[in-house]
Parts: C-alpha cells; structure tokens; sequence
C-alpha cells in the first residue's frame, strides 16, 4: 500500500510538473518567439515596426497550442519538462541579443 | 435572399449526400446497403453540389463575406441539421434531399 | 506521457476539457449573445425606439449641443451617430483625469436616456474577460488572461479531439440518441464538435490574436519602450486624436459646422457610412474632428478614417493601413462579426450556441462515463455539481441578468452594476444549490428555472404587448428568442430522469 501511494504521489508530482510548464514555459515560448522575430523583422526592415510586432505576434499564437501538446505528450520527463524551458532560455537570449 | 435559401438546400443535399454514401447512414434511410457505384455516385453529385452551394453563396455575398460565412456557418449548420435528420427521421431527411434507394 | 501518444491526447483532452469546459461554456455562451450585443441593448432600453432616423445632421447638432453644455472643457468629444441596430446618439467625453463619461440621446429631440446600463456591453465583457478588469484587480487584466488561458486550451483540445477520434469521417453524421446513455452524449458531443470543427478553430484563434498586444507585450516592451499607447497610436491609429503628447489646447475658435464636416467624410466613405466623429481640443483654435467609416458592410475591424481641421474643415490626413494591419483587421472581423446583416448574426449565434453544447456535452461525457464504473470516485460528486452550476446555472444568471435590467428602475443612480451584482449572485446560489441537491434533482431544478425565467422575460413590466403593438420586429425577434430558449430548457427538463445511480448519490450524501 505504501509502495503504491508512493507512486501515485510521484505520479500527481509529474503532472503537477508538466501543468507548470504548459502554463510557465508555454508563456515563456511564447512571449519570446514573438519577441525574437519581431526584433528580427525590424533589423532587417522588412516590415515597419508596428507590423512585425503584429506578424510576430499573430505567428507564435500558432505555436501555443503546439507547445502544450508536446509537453504532455513528451515520454521522459527531461524531454516535457526540462526541454520546453530550455528552449524558451534560448530564446529569451536570442530576444537578448537582437535588442536595439 | 431566394439565392441564399436555395445555396442552403444545395449545402443541405451536398451533406446528406456524403452521408448516404456510408454504409451506416444508408441502412438507416434505406435498410440495404450502398453499393460501390453508388458511392461513387453520391460522393460525386454531393461535391458537385456543394461547389454550386458555395459558388451562389459567394455570389449572393461579397467573396471575403461569403467564403467565411459558408465555411463557417452554412456548413456545420447545415451538418448539424443533416446528423439530427438521420438519427431522427433518416427516410425524411433522405426524400427531402431528393435521394431514393 | 502515457504509453502512446492517443492515450496521451485522450488523458489531456479529458482532464484539461474538464476544468476549462467550466469556463468555457460560460465563454461561449455570452460570446453567443454576444454577437447580438446591441439587440441587447435595445431590448434593455424601451426608451429607444426603432424609426430609423435619417436625418443625420439634425442628430450631429444634437450630440454636438449636449457636448457643449456638458463638458465644454473636455479635451476629448466622441460622437456615435445612430444606425439601424442601435438608434440612439451616443456621446462620450474624456475629462482631465481620463475618466469617460458615455450618454444616450434621442436623435429627433436630444432628450437624454436616463437609464443607465451596461447591455450587451456586459456580456461582451465576460465573454472577454469574465468582467475582471484592471479596475477591479489591479494586478493586471487577469479575466483577459484567464480567458486566453481557456482559449489556447480549447485550441489544444479541439488538436487532442481529433487525434483521439480516429474515425472522424466516418462517423461524421454519426447520432444515435437511443444508444445507452453514455454512448449518446458522446455521439452528441462529436456531432457538435467536428461538423462545426472549423468555426470552433478559427473563432478561438481571431479572439486570441485580435487582443494580441495584451496577451503578449512583448512588442511594446522591446520595440516601443513599454508604451501601448505608443504603440496603439502605431498599430491602430486609434489614438491618433488621444492626448498623448498633444499640444496644449489653443486659444478658444469656433468649430466649423459638423454636419458640413461630416459630409465631407461622407463623400468618400458613401452617404451614411460614417460610424462616429471623434474631437480633440473642441472649440478651439487647433480643434480636430476625425470621422471613421461603419463596419456594417465589410469584413474588416480597422476602418477608414479621415481627420479633419476643426475651424475650417480642410482634411489634415487620410490613415493608411499597412497590407498587414489589413489582414489583420480581416482576421478581427472574422471574430466581431459586425458586418453581414441579420442573417450572418443568426448563424454566428446558433453555432456559438452550437460550441457552448459541445462544451455541455463533454462535461456529462465526463461524468456520465465515470458513474457506471463500480463505485464511482468521491469527487464524481463535487465535479458534477460543478458541472450542473456552469452549465444550466450560467444559463439562469444569464436570464437574471434580463429580468434585473427589466425590473430595476430606470432613474436609480450607478444603475448599470446592478443586474451585474445579480447575475453572479444568481450563479453563486445555483453553485450552492447543486451542491446541495443531487446531480439529477440539480439538473432538472436549474433547467426549470432557468424555462420559467425565459418564458417570463418578454412579459415583464408589460413590454411584450408593447412590443407587438408598435410591431417592434426586432424586440418581437428577441422575445421569441427567449421562449425558444425557455423551450429548449423545458425540454431538458423533461429530458433529464432519474437512473439507477441515483441510489448511490444519496448514499454518498448521507456517508
């Protein structure tokens, strides 16, 4: 009985971990591939400044519901939990870097 | 006006069309199964029919107002009323679109 | 997360689809009615009448005179010329402090309308953002991002949906209301979502990405320091006549003539296009008027707008948008609806509704597939309540919502918040109230409220007979809508019968 509780405790923390990170990482991917490739379009003036923070912007609301997905359907926990925050440190460094 | 109620008949037959093509819906309207020509019959006359849906409604409407507004709107109502006719009363639904066995 | 990747979906779709069905069907439900926000309106407010108004210079001048005895100093004027859906001259005005002030006229005699209320304004509102403003909590606009939590949810569940339902052509059409109980609902609940499975898609996201600047801010901060206004002024030329680094207001000039102004803007957007006037710095010597086009015959949320110089009329610039401001405002109207006519509105409505009942649907799969295993979880029962509170309890705050706008008086002072306070007050009772009772009492006792309140709407304070005496279509149209609606919740009343769980509810109750 011990054991099994253990695992259930273990399993409700796992699920617990992967909503944080739907909603943490989900954001974070979010505000910083807009972020990114809004800079990105300006430094390369393609598009004035008001409207690539409207492309930016409307492209990563595709990528939401995407990110959301893998984080649950990712098997280990490294790859739904640890490589979505990866991701969004990079691109928040990116976002960084490309700062006027 | 008279345009947009005969594009919506035009959806509605469309639909019913694609759904008396499969075996489920035919039995049920029908009591025998659909053959593979006939399949291939509904299914064509159904597409037909709701590429001329869509053509009259864009027509009736403006391009931007009429695309959005079929796609959105005519077909799943149109759908829904397809699905509750066959769980409902599939004989009627079938006459009405003008389809005998 | 589970063995294969179904199973994941199916595991997300159900549990995620469970918490924010709560929210979602109220969501959807409101976005419905929504769509219909100034019938609202005009169904609240008897004082309107429905002649259509065509002299629009006679209206301008009457606005114009309410401005100038109201708020003379205001830096700010806007003036709403009536239209079909909303005859009424609306005037706005801006005070030092930013605070806005909204007023009704009539457009014949410019006889204020006392009552004050928000209408469909409200449900515009929740539907956006639960009416949590920064107002009211002022960490921020967390409604705003309540509901876009909900709306990327419902994207990932419409993604989960598909993946689980392998065999979505097949059974396309697939209804059979005699099947076992869970089996039906769940045939409902697919027929509802996949026929209409492109609205549900493209709806939520044009709602997301029309806000797309408050979600994400990342734009304003990086590229505009953090100002929105700054960036509206940009993006949306909205602020153009806003008093962000205005000039101070010049010494006092006569206005040239509105009317004559407003023909001008009329030339080029065609005769009784223009939406609403906006003035900066009225009465002045650097006054500017700007006009902006009605939405009504377009697919397209940003309009054109024409600004012109106050004392003499000479149009200083025409706003220019951007190829992708003006996809961008296709992709809005898609989500506002605004144009197209009555029948576009009814058919925007009735899949709305269509959405908020595969929402319902899926909340009674939940439940309805969880009771027949042998012994049924213990929180079975709190979600059910839940379920019966967010369902048929939003319907019934909804109808309150009505029968509060109907029965308040209509010169009571800070009106407006009145029918609001009854309306959650309303959804708290009906959470008590399935908490309480058991999930089947719950049901069919919110359901029959919730047809009494809709059958009795129309009759209130006598305004049905009024309403077929002067033959007011519109009004008629919104009284049969409110007995279709009690019909329909008839009909669920009767629908809902006690099974052979029941016995076990009680058990749980009283254990």
């Amino acid at each position: 009985m011990a054991y099994r509780a253990g695992r259930e405790r273990q399993g409700a923390a796992r699920i617990a971990a992967r909503i944080v990170t739907a909603i943490v990482a989900g954001y974070a991917i979010l505000y910083f591939v807009s972020d990114a490739l809004g800079l990105a379009l300006v430094s390369a003036q393609w598009t004035t400044r008001a409207d690539a923070v409207l492309i930016a912007t409307n492209l990563a609301f595709l990528l939401a519901p995407a990110v959301v997905i893998w984080v649950f359907a990712a098997g280990s926990m490294w790859r739904a939990v640890g490589l979505p925050f990866v991701v969004a440190a990079l691109l928040m460094a990116l976002a960084g870097v490309l700062q006027p | 006006m008279m345009l947009q109620l005969f594009s919506l008949y035009m959806t509605y037959t469309g639909l019913s069309s694609f759904a008396l093509a499969m075996d489920k819906h035919h039995v049920q309207a029908f009591g025998e199964r659909v053959g593979p020509g006939r399949t291939r019959w509904l299914r064509l006359s159904g597409s037909i029919l709701l590429l001329m849906a869509l053509g009259l409604w864009v027509w009736s409407l403006d391009v931007a107002m009429g695309l959005v507004s079929w796609l959105l709107w005519v077909l799943p109502i149109m759908g829904l009323i397809v699905a509750a006719g066959l769980a409902f009363v599939p004989r009627f639904t079938a006459t009405v679109a003008c389809r005998r066995p | 997360m589970k063995r294969t990747f179904t199973l994941s979906m199916a595991w997300l779709h159900s549990w995620a689809g469970l918490f924010f069905a709560w929210l979602l069907f109220g969501i959807l439900f409101t976005g419905a009615i929504a769509v219909f926000h100034a019938e609202v309106t005009y169904w609240v407010t008897p004082e309107m009448r429905g002649q259509v108004h065509d002299d629009r210079d006679k209206a301008i001048e009457v606005g114009r005179a309410y401005l100038e005895e109201h708020a003379p100093d205001a830096r700010l004027w806007r003036l709403t010329l009536p239209s079909e859906r909303e005859p009424v001259v609306k005037v706005y005005w801006r005070d030092e402090k930013g605070n806005g002030t909204t007023r009704r006229l009539q457009p014949d005699t410019g006889e204020t309308i006392q009552r004050e209320t928000r209408g469909g304004g409200f449900f515009i509102d929740y539907h956006y953002m639960i009416n949590l403003s920064r107002k009211d909590i002022a960490l921020g606009p967390v409604g705003l991002w309540i509901v876009g939590m909900a709306g990327i949810v419902m994207l990932v569940a419409c993604i989960s949906g598909i993946v689980v339902h392998k065999r979505i052509f097949r059974d396309l059409f697939l209804f059979r209301p005699g099947a076992s109980r869970h089996r039906s609902w769940l045939d409902a609940h697919n027929v509802l979502s996949v026929l209409p499975l492109p609205f549900h898609i493209i709806i939520v996201y044009t709602g997301l990405v029309t806000l797309y600047w408050l979600y994400v801010p990342a734009g304003i901060n990086s590229l505009y320091a953090g100002s929105e206004d700054a960036f509206r002024r940009e993006a949306i030329s909205q602020h153009y006549v806003s008093l962000l680094d205005a000039p101070p207001p010049g010494p006092p000039a006569p206005m040239m003539s509105l009317p004559a102004i407003n023909r001008q803007a009329e030339a080029q957007f065609g005769a009784g296009k223009t939406a609403y006037l906006t003035m900066r710095d009225p009465n002045r010597a650097n006054a500017m008027v700007e006009a902006f086009r009605t939405r009504a015959d377009r697919v397209t949320q940003q309009v054109e707008q024409i600004a012109y110089r106050g004392i003499d009329g000479r149009q200083i610039r025409i706003v220019e948008h951007s190829t992708a401001t003006k996809i961008q405002s296709f992709v809005a109207a898609i989500h506002f609806v605004e144009w197209g006519g009555a029948v576009i509105r009814w058919a925007y409505f009735l899949v709305g509704l269509a959405a908020a009942a595969m929402v319902a649907t899926g909340l009674v799969v939940f439940t309805a597939k969880r009771e027949t295993k042998r012994g049924a979880p213990p929180w079975l029962r709190l979600v059910q309540a839940v379920n019966v509170a967010s369902v048929a309890g939003l319907c019934i705050a909804c109808a309150v919502f009505f029968w509060a706008e109907r029965l308040t008086p209509a010169d009571l002072p800070a009106r407006a918040g009145v029918p609001v306070k009854f309306f959650f007050l309303s959804w708290l009772a009906c959470l008590a109230h399935a908490a309480l009772r058991p999930p089947h009492c719950a049901w069919r006792e919110q359901f029959a409220l919730a047809a009494f309140l809709c059958f009795a709407a129309p009759m209130l304070g006598g305004q049905g007979w009024l309403h077929l005496i002067s033959w007011d279509t519109t009004r008629l149209f919104f009284d049969l809508t409110f007995w279709i609606f009690g019909a329909v919740f008839a009909f669920l009343f009767f629908k809902v019968k006690g099974t052979p769980t029941r016995s076990v509810h009680r058990h749980e109750l009283v254990a």
